[in-house]
């Protein structure tokens, strides 16, 4: 059933290859490889971007981002501020750091203090790095950022799930996205 | 047998009227010793209900993250929870039908099974031990396995527990009555047992028909097991949480969510709005409150004094 399937279900089916795609990003192939009984080979797991019929969209790229942010919290004392900053600092310039960044996070860094050499080796970062280089193609920018909330993202997805199921029609969807929009942006002002 | 415990019982209360009123001294002492005694239970009250609260109520009244880091605003969270969304509007409509049902439901079947296990057919314990044993079980985990459970059969109709609220509301009904029913069951036989075999016997004997019989001798007499019992499911029903948070999780679209999980999702899922769930819970804590003791008051009202 549709409304029951988490990620992890998903995932797990395109692990086994009982589906042959998937919308998740790089951070995935840890989930996939880490599968039992895992029948994908590491040189198959691509990306393609999300085609959606729009005029232009051939040169279009993966959607790439990120919508955390590292945060100081500015009511803490002041050694702690400098220790967490110090501590940011070492990851990201250290080679050690850099290596727990790289290696065991498989984080691809937007950072120059790394080098070109210094990237995840998974075939989805791998596959990424090598989209974001694609000549004439451009990425689509990650706009997560600009939502007015959590709740909105989530009061989205529920009813995209009722309009697959067939108890929503599109414009009551497009509609409710509009006002939820409104609602959320005034409420996050507020 | 019978006649020397009435003696000792006598012999035990002169010893203890000796004891309370004629030491004079052991009074004060104990008048004196008061404090010391009830101080422990005292600051483990206070440290566990009396700050808590006192610090929830406040925080209803200000914005923050960490509770140590508040700023007080007034009304504007009690404000903001009727007008950012309608969701505790939803949530207490829907948490208000559903403790009608359930307290309706569990209440007159536990009643039916609590006559049909004070009958003295074979194996009534066995039976009772076996409807009690679901109340023993956390709420979390009965709402995982009854969602498999109730999900594995809606299957067949291509549906889930969160296709539609419906699924979702019968779904809770169903899952409270399995849990609560053997609960309130042992209570009823309590109270069924203890009613005199001479008043069922004059009943019969002036020729009081079955219902006749129930609802003059039975029901009346079991006043005090209806007055516990309505409380308890009323009470368990309104501030459902465990079961409604792993059966539905307040799915399709927040539509089967209660008031407690709406004030849980109100706390924890959305970022700056704590002194709004916080608001909430002081309007649940309210509510609650005002639904006991007005139920509490009705029913005393129709018990039989004996």
């Amino acid at each position: 059933m549709l409304g029951n399937i988490s990620v992890d279900d998903s995932m797990a089916e395109f692990a086994l290859g009982q589906c042959a795609m998937v919308q998740n990003g790089n951070w995935a192939y840890g989930q996939i490889s880490g599968v039992d009984g895992n029948t994908v080979l590491p040189a198959d797991v691509k990306f393609m971007p999300i085609y959606t019929g729009m005029a232009g969209e051939e040169t279009q790229g993966l959607c790439i981002g990120t919508e955390n942010y590292f945060a100081i919290n500015k009511n803490a004392p002041a050694e702690d501020q400098k220790a967490s900053l110090d501590f940011l600092t070492w990851l990201y310039t250290s080679a050690e750091g850099k290596a727990a960044v790289v290696g065991q996070l498989g984080f691809i860094a937007p950072f120059d203090t790394f080098s070109a050499t210094e990237k995840p080796t998974d075939p989805l970062a791998q596959d990424m790095l090598a989209w974001a280089s694609k000549p004439g193609i451009t990425s689509v920018a990650w706009n997560f950022t600009i939502f007015p909330s959590q709740t909105f993202k989530d009061n989205v997805g529920a009813a995209l799930l009722s309009y697959a199921q067939g108890q929503m029609k599109w414009d009551a969807v497009s509609k409710l996205v509009v006002d939820q929009w409104a609602a959320e942006k005034a409420n996050v002002a507020g | 047998m019978s006649v020397m415990i009435v003696g000792e019982e006598n012999t035990m209360k002169i010893a203890l009227t000796h004891y309370f009123s004629g030491g004079d001294h052991m009074q004060k002492t104990l008048r004196k010793y008061f404090p010391i005694f009830v101080l422990p239970t005292l600051i483990a009250f206070a440290i566990s209900f009396l700050i808590p609260f006192v610090m929830g109520v406040y925080l209803s009244f200000a914005k923050f993250k960490t509770v140590t880091d508040a700023k007080w605003v007034g009304l504007d969270n009690y404000i903001k929870i009727f007008t950012i969304n309608n969701d505790f509007i939803n949530a207490l409509l829907f948490t208000v039908k559903f403790t009608v049902v359930a307290v309706i439901t569990v209440n007159v079947i536990a009643f039916i099974l609590a006559k049909l296990l004070t009958r003295g057919i074979k194996g009534t314990n066995l039976f009772r031990t076996v409807f009690f044993m679901p109340n023993l079980i956390g709420g979390i985990v009965l709402g995982y396995i009854w969602q498999l459970l109730i999900n594995g059969i809606l299957m067949n109709m291509g549906v889930t527990l969160t296709f539609d609220a419906k699924y979702g509301f019968w779904g809770l009904i169903f899952l409270m009555n399995w849990q609560m029913i053997g609960y309130m069951m042992v209570i009823y036989i309590a109270g069924l047992q203890n009613i005199p075999d001479e008043l069922i016997e004059a009943a019969s004997m002036d020729g009081a028909s079955s219902w006749q019989m129930l609802r003059k001798v039975t029901l009346p007499l079991i006043a005090p097991s209806i007055t516990i019992c309505t409380f308890l499911t009323l009470s368990n029903s309104f501030k459902l949480f465990d079961q409604n948070l792993s059966l539905t999780g307040g799915d399709p679209m927040r539509q089967t969510a209660m008031l407690a999980l709406d004030i849980y999702d109100t706390f924890y899922g959305r970022t700056g709005y704590q002194g709004v769930g916080q608001a909430k819970a002081v309007i649940f804590f309210v509510l609650v409150g005002l639904i006991a003791f007005i139920q509490l008051r009705v029913s005393r009202s129709r018990e039989v004094e004996d």
